[in-house]
């Protein structure tokens, strides 16, 4: 069947009164309006800003502590470097495929262009459980996005770091995983391509069995030649679904 | 009776009931488990979520520190449960690190302790809330966090969230308040929708209103606090550690983002639709700040901390361009505009002191920013 994403208008109350002739249309009109609930306004959704130092050597201690964002870069990305990062998804017990969209600050060349970057971000799906919770294992050993497929690479380094003016030198892209559902559930073991994680009802880890799909997951990120500044993850809408 | 669900069967064709079809029991009986899943789980994912990196939120002080504070959407009364997950980082060796939350709802408040033991990285709980009979759509809730001055060990906070616990199957019976009194859901009895009699009256009536009313249930898009009072002492250069966002500043522009869901009808409905809560600092005379295309007025009030509620209008010049997510979320974020670069502090003129502590220079500052709607 459809899923319908608008809003539609909901049958006259007087039309579902004793007495009244009801035909289809009018519970095919609430049908159409709970789907719209339960797989577009309902799906799942979480949105994370990374919030980063405000460290600044322009200034001078304490001064350098200054508590606002002064330039949208952040800046200070040396090669090599690598950060990671745990978001926490409290799944819904229909999700099953999630989009990411991420907001990010590459490293580049520097202005004598000696020194070549990579950026690098690897997004998988682990299985919390416990009390407290704890990271049992892998649901999904997910995506990686690189320079190749999705990541660009900055336009010049620098940052608030190194000026004491207003401008923004350095900015920050976004990047997908794009949303393509694939036909059947994955199995690669290792990061591949970007396209959407997967939650699947259950995972096997150490041979014991765990609920996935409802609960609480965590979405590992880890990072290379770049930094990691907000991050979105969405339930994909499916506009066709069996009943 | 039982007002159960299932989430493999909440979808009943519309197609079921058109003409040439005989109407069975399965439709309306779907339609049952359907309105019993979006009462019990509709809006049950993250309210909050927040990340941090280069060791921002750190505390070395031995008593429960005030560290951030948001704002964040009710679901319902029966959805009084709160999860909460914190991913963390001990710098040294202790088990006596904690973090804790307090969660106010008009003048009720709850509170929630977490041990931040060093042998571990994920702490988490859940606490209850005894819903006030006033009418509520939204609660504040407060993270603190609670250094080992003893054993020399301090709590990184890396992310948090929460979120409300959704309700089990099957959804007690009785009328369930979703924020005003007049804004009733009614679990619907899936076992007396099993057969195939006569479609009643009060069941039409009563699944129309649960849709109405569901629609009006609130979603969190976008959270962030600042990070205040942050402090360490095993790493006390400002390069190291404890260097937190403590206002929202020019940096923030565009990057400080929500995705609100705007699909063909949302115009046509008349009842709270997209809301930022603000957390600020008053200045004499007032400030006025950009906002995903709106003028965001905060009232004349010097040096006065508090938070504001503004309606906001949807920008349909904005329909996210960040990929394709099928679905018409709207980018909602800091505009980049000549108000916000001369109204938000820059190069040019920032704090020269740290909130908590206020003085004229952090007069018409913004601390905290909630974006929620249906």
């Amino acid at each position: 069947m459809l899923i319908q994403t608008a809003y539609n208008n909901l049958p006259n109350k007087k039309s579902c009164n004793n007495g009244s002739v009801l035909y289809g249309a009018a519970v095919s009109n609430m049908s159409a309006a709970l789907s719209q609930l339960t797989h577009v306004k309902f799906l799942g959704m979480c949105n994370y800003q990374v919030m980063r130092s405000t460290y600044n050597n322009f200034f001078v201690s304490p001064g350098d502590r200054t508590g606002v964002r002064l330039a949208q870069g952040v800046g200070n990305i040396t090669k090599g470097y690598v950060e990671s990062h745990k978001f926490f998804y409290a799944s819904t017990p229909i999700s099953q495929w999630l989009g990411v969209l991420l907001a990010y600050e590459s490293g580049s060349e520097d202005e004598a262009s000696t020194t070549n970057f990579s950026p690098q971000i690897d997004i998988n799906v682990s299985v919390l459980s416990g009390t407290p919770l704890a990271d049992v294992g892998i649901a999904d050993a997910g995506i990686r996005l690189t320079s190749s497929d999705s990541l660009l690479l900055a336009s010049i380094s620098g940052s608030q770091y190194t000026s004491g003016q207003q401008t923004t030198r350095v900015s920050f892209h976004y990047a997908e995983s794009n949303i393509n559902i694939p036909t059947s559930a994955p199995t690669n073991a290792n990061p591949v391509s970007p396209r959407p994680l997967y939650i699947p009802s259950t995972a096997t880890i150490a041979s014991t069995t765990y609920n996935v799909r409802g609960t609480i997951v965590s979405l590992n990120v880890s990072c290379q030649d770049c930094k990691l500044r907000a991050f979105t993850v969405f339930d994909l809408y499916q506009p066709e679904l069996a009943t | 009776m039982s007002n159960t669900y299932d989430s493999s069967t909440i979808l009943a064709d519309p197609s079921s009931t058109v003409a040439s079809k005989n109407v069975d029991f399965q439709t309306p009986q779907r339609v049952a488990n359907g309105v019993n899943y979006a009462i019990a789980t509709g809006s049950c994912y993250n309210v909050l979520s927040q990340s941090y990196s280069d060791k921002v939120f750190i505390q070395d002080s031995g008593f429960f520190t005030e560290m951030s504070q948001w704002r964040i959407p009710l679901v319902s009364d029966d959805h009084n449960t709160l999860e909460t997950v914190i991913h963390y980082d001990i710098l040294g060796s202790s088990t006596a690190c904690k973090a804790k939350f307090t969660l106010e709802v008009g003048a009720v408040s709850a509170n929630l302790q977490l041990d931040l033991p060093s042998t571990a990285e994920i702490a988490s709980g859940s606490f209850s809330i005894a819903m006030p009979s006033s009418n509520e759509y939204y609660a504040t809730l407060t993270m603190y966090t609670r250094a080992d001055s003893t054993a020399s060990a301090e709590p990184i906070i890396k992310s948090v969230m929460a979120r409300w616990a959704r309700i089990s199957s099957p959804v007690p019976a009785g009328t369930i308040k979703q924020y005003e009194t007049t804004d009733l859901l009614t679990p619907m009895g899936t076992s007396r929708a099993n057969s195939s009699n006569a479609f009643t009256s009060r069941y039409a009536h009563n699944v129309i209103d649960n849709i109405t009313v569901l629609r009006k249930r609130l979603r969190s898009y976008l959270t962030w606090s600042n990070v205040y009072s942050s402090s360490s002492s095993l790493l006390p250069n400002a390069e190291d550690s404890a260097s937190p966002e403590v206002y929202m500043s020019v940096g923030h522009t565009r990057i400080m983002a929500g995705y609100p869901l705007a699909p063909t009808g949302y115009d046509e409905l008349t009842h709270r639709k997209l809301e930022l809560h603000v957390k600020s600092i008053g200045i004499s005379g007032g400030f006025e700040f950009n906002f995903f295309g709106n003028t965001i007025s905060i009232s004349a009030g010097a040096g006065v901390v508090g938070w504001t509620i503004h309606t906001l209008n949807i920008d349909y010049e904005k329909l996210s361009r960040r990929g394709d997510i099928t679905l018409p979320y709207y980018d909602a974020s800091l505009d980049n505009t000549e108000q916000n670069m001369s109204t938000l502090p820059s190069y040019l003129d920032f704090p020269n002191v740290l909130y908590p502590t206020v003085n004229n220079s952090s007069h018409g500052t913004i601390l905290s920013l909630t974006l929620m709607g249906i």
